[in-house]
């Protein structure tokens, strides 16, 4: 799973038209993002607490009239880029706190555009790791689910603490698309991290 | 799009071919001519609205079938849901094993292959196996149940009792298991295991594997989303009528 390398895309806006116009605009531009849409300010706000998008495309509306520091308002992470949706006229000046404005009314090349700038702003991004970026730790407990073990003989064989099994083990399912303890059997397997007697 | 009751259904299979097996476990046969999905549901004696709603949400997964699913009888989403069982092991299931018998490595050193894949879609198998047979045995009846306790207003002493453990609270969750089961398999064939002799039949195979999920997903988010949350409202208001 490359959950970590994907682009998160929210677009908030009231207009489903809208929404829909910058969706198709953002899956020409990046096929493998990923875009979540909210129609209301509870709806952003929620999304918002459970993950950190690359890039909000928020309508200014959306936050009816307060005009505070909107990022400190909804506990926008540092890093996530913000760009404004904007009526028929485009702003001269830089609307405070964004990044970045679109306005409705441009044609598909100028949003794109846009929307390039502020990616190309975003840190790197590296591919789905393979196996050699599993690191040691990994490999052992890894090693130890293919053998059967469950996490609590895995720790106290380990000497860690069940709850890091477990974020070793999640760790591992998404560098390897694997979730199961029979497909992570499979795999170690098939890269001789144990062998078949 | 939206498929309503005006479209031909010779017309909306070409347009999404996935659909043929969920028009199938209607017990639709081919050779239907030019008729509408109305008038098929209404020769077929098949409930219009609740076709509608499955073969929609299929065919789109933004479209939201939860709130217009539960006007239909329970009976009715047991009646669909017990198909796609028959369909998933009499079908589905043996021929993505049948495929998997055909593959051939020759090389020494990939001879474990066969039998690594093979052990794994074997348990996955039992795993469907044994989950589907639970449903039949205990859940579904159990929501027979439920909803005829509703319609006819009596409880009888044993029912009472299953009511106060119901068996449908504890059951969640075994979906995620199974479903991860096949996003393994998937990815193991895509990434890791080292391709056989015959690639078409991987091809097969994988072709098959993402049909199944898909359909098994459809299946499990109408369990999960449908027919649970919908037990449960009755189960209260059952319970508040003792
Ligand atoms: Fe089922
Ligand atoms: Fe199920």
């Amino acid at each position: 799973m490359s959950v970590h390398t994907k682009l998160l895309f929210i677009i908030a806006d009231k207009s489903y038209l809208i929404r829909s116009g910058i969706r198709k605009i953002l899956e020409d531009y990046r096929p493998d993002a990923e875009i979540r849409e909210t129609e209301t300010m509870i709806g952003l706000k929620q999304a918002l607490r459970s993950t950190a998008p690359d890039v909000l495309l928020c309508n200014v509306k959306i936050f009816g009239k307060t005009s505070g520091n909107i990022r400190k308002d909804l506990n926008i992470n540092i890093n996530s880029k913000l760009i404004a949706i904007v009526g028929s006229m485009r702003c001269n000046e830089k609307i405070s706190f964004f990044d970045e404005q679109i306005c409705i009314d441009e044609d598909k090349a100028t949003i794109t555009e846009t929307l390039n700038k502020i990616v190309e702003t975003l840190p790197e991004r590296t591919d789905t790791p393979d196996t050699s970026d599993l690191t040691e730790r990994e490999r052992d407990v890894l090693r130890e689910v293919a053998l059967g073990k469950s996490n609590k003989e895995i720790a106290d064989y380990l000497n860690i603490s069940t709850h890091t099994v477990i974020s070793h083990r999640k760790n591992i399912s998404n560098k390897l698309g694997i979730k199961t303890a029979s497909g992570l059997t499979v795999y170690a397997i098939l890269n001789n991290i144990i062998t078949l007697n | 799009m939206l498929i309503s009751e005006k479209h031909k259904l010779a017309d909306i299979i070409p347009h999404d071919f996935r659909l043929i097996p969920i028009i199938a476990r209607f017990d639709i046969p081919f050779g239907f001519g030019d008729k509408t999905i109305h008038q098929i549901c209404e020769e077929k004696n098949i409930n219009l609205y609740f076709f509608l709603e499955i073969i929609n949400a299929f065919h789109d997964q933004n479209y939201k079938p939860d709130k217009q699913l539960q006007k239909f009888s329970l009976t009715v989403t047991v009646d669909y849901l017990l198909k796609s069982h028959r369909y998933y092991k009499a079908e589905k299931i043996p021929y993505i094993n049948h495929l998997i018998e055909k593959l051939i490595w020759t090389k020494p050193e990939h001879v474990k292959n066969k039998s690594l894949i093979t052990k794994f879609f074997t348990q996955y198998k039992n795993e469907v196996e044994t989950h589907t047979k639970f449903e039949e045995k205990i859940i579904y009846p159990y929501v027979l149940e439920v909803e005829q306790a509703m319609l006819t207003n009596s409880i009888s002493d044993e029912f009472k009792h299953k009511l106060s453990n119901s068996p449908v609270a504890k059951y969640k969750g075994e979906h995620e298991e199974l479903n991860a089961a096949l996003f393994d398999l998937k990815n193991i064939i895509i990434k890791y295991l080292p391709p056989a002799d015959n690639s078409e039949i991987t091809i097969r195979i994988l072709t098959e594997i993402f049909r199944l999920e898909e359909d098994m997903k459809d299946h499990t988010h109408i369990e999960d989303k449908v027919l649970i949350p919908k037990v449960q409202n009755i189960e209260n208001e059952l319970l508040n009528r003792l």
